[in-house]
């Protein structure tokens, strides 16, 4: 293509808008070198070049911008947090079933090891099952289940400790599941009348003599009451009210006497107990308890308004 | 392009659109207009226009959105060329030349004005302009040397009677 007179106009419009490029732009800057008129036309053209006005701006920029809520990312941000939480209440589910898990074999390995240990110390071991009554019964029943023969007792006023776990096999049944002569609570007139007694007394002998004073009064308060239930139990449940009494060692009788809080029984006896105690568990909770695995058992019955069964 | 190749677009672009549209349409709040619209379409094809093609891409929506709104004015005068009249150019006489090719380019017509702009405000190539307006690179190229010449013709005119 060859610039002259008749086309140079036109391609010196393209050159001044930098649209010339190669063979041509050089034949241009040539024609422009040899044509002074051609070159003085191109200076006029520069001066048509229109300059923006810089100090027009747009006001409104700020509102063009977008954030971090805006549109695009609204929906993914919302399905972000969405997911997240759900991670974190799945995490928090599997959690608790993992923990209640392990709380409950830690409650079975510590019961486990309290038997063992209870079969070598038959007698010893009613401390041990009264601490571990104790932390596994609410406050307010272990409260109630004081005797006024077991006042001063320390493991039975000891705080329970809240924290711990109950063990799994721990049931808590009312009076209506499971009463005996034994296991009424006195009445608490009874029972502040002894405590008011026993700070009088000065020596061991003397407590001895008030509690046994006091033993009548609760026998008969007990049988006042086991009276008033008695229809109650047999419309409920069948049971050997007098088993304790009859089936139960003179030492252990003795035992039960002192501490009136607990009832360890020997292997003779888990036979006769199972019986009865079984049948509370499957009349009242729908448990399943093999007369083998009760016989392994150390059994603990807190005597009062609420009476604990205590399973290994 | 990403939000925050928006933003970045929005910061380095919308002085320049607008000063664009505010040239060909005096009317500034509604240009003001325009260019939030031309933003608000970009917005959202996001996921669709590339970030190199971003400008173009307001430039050629707020073409549009600008010549519809000319046309519902009608203030725009819908002629392929206008004969440049430069009444009263005693007047002018004391008229720098930079406000007389102002005055020069607002007798121009529509698109011829609107390609001069183009071109020296954006610096946009033949083909992008024919992008942006919608005509051909060929028109867009008769269009700007015609611009050109009067432009030529104005400034010429002014320095005789100087």
């Amino acid at each position: 293509m060859k610039i002259d007179q008749s086309n140079y106009e036109q391609y010196l419009v393209d050159h001044l808008h930098g649209e010339l490029h190669g063979d041509l732009l050089i034949k241009m800057k040539l024609y422009l070198q040899n044509n002074p008129q051609a070159s003085e036309e191109y200076l006029l053209l520069q001066q048509t070049i229109v300059s923006s006005d810089d100090n027009i701006v747009y006001s409104r920029k700020e509102s063009l911008l977008k954030h971090s809520h805006l549109k695009l990312n609204k929906s993914s941000s919302f399905k972000k947090i969405m997911t997240i939480a759900s991670i974190f209440i799945s995490l928090c589910i599997a959690t608790y079933f993992v923990l209640h898990q392990n709380g409950e074999n830690d409650a079975d390995a510590n019961t486990a090891s309290v038997s063992s240990q209870n079969k070598i110390n038959n007698r010893d071991s009613l401390q041990v099952d009264t601490t571990q009554i104790d932390s596994s019964i609410p406050a307010q029943n272990i409260a109630i289940a004081k005797h006024p023969s077991n006042l001063n007792r320390k493991e039975v006023t000891q705080t329970p400790n809240r924290s711990k776990a109950p063990a799994v096999h721990s049931v808590v049944v009312t009076k209506s599941d499971i009463v005996t002569e034994k296991q009424v609570l006195p009445a608490q007139n009874e029972i502040k009348e002894f405590i008011d007694a026993s700070k009088s007394a000065t020596n061991v002998n003397q407590q001895q003599a008030i509690a046994t004073t006091h033993d009548a009064k609760f026998d008969t308060a007990n049988s006042k009451k086991l009276n008033e239930l008695r229809p109650k139990l047999n419309a409920n449940i069948d049971i050997n009210e007098t088993w304790a009494r009859n089936d139960m060692p003179k030492e252990d009788y003795s035992a039960h006497e002192a501490s009136s809080s607990l009832v360890i029984l020997d292997d003779n006896k888990h036979s006769r107990l199972f019986n009865v105690v079984n049948k509370i568990l499957r009349f009242t909770h729908k448990v399943k308890s093999t007369k083998e695995s009760w016989q392994n058992a150390d059994i603990a019955l807190v005597l009062g308004k609420w009476t604990v069964i205590h399973l290994n | 392009m990403t939000q925050s190749e928006y933003n970045r677009c929005a910061k380095e672009h919308a002085d320049g659109l607008f000063r664009f549209v505010l040239k060909n349409y005096n009317y500034r709040e509604k240009a003001e207009d325009i260019v939030q619209q031309a933003f608000e379409v970009l917005w959202t094809k996001c996921s669709e226009v590339e970030n190199e093609k971003a400008k173009s891409f307001l430039f050629t929506v707020a073409y549009r959105k600008m010549i519809d709104e000319m046309r519902k004015d009608k203030r725009l005068l819908l002629k392929d060329e206008m004969p440049i009249a430069l009444a009263g150019t005693t007047e002018i006489k004391q008229i720098d030349l930079r406000k007389r090719l102002h005055a020069a380019l607002e007798e121009l017509p529509a698109i011829q004005k609107q390609l001069v702009l183009l071109k020296d405000y954006e610096g946009y190539s033949y083909d992008e302009m024919a992008g942006i307006t919608g005509i051909s690179e060929s028109q867009v190229k008769v269009y700007l040397f015609r611009a050109r010449m009067s432009l030529k013709k104005s400034l010429v005119s002014i320095e005789a009677n100087i």
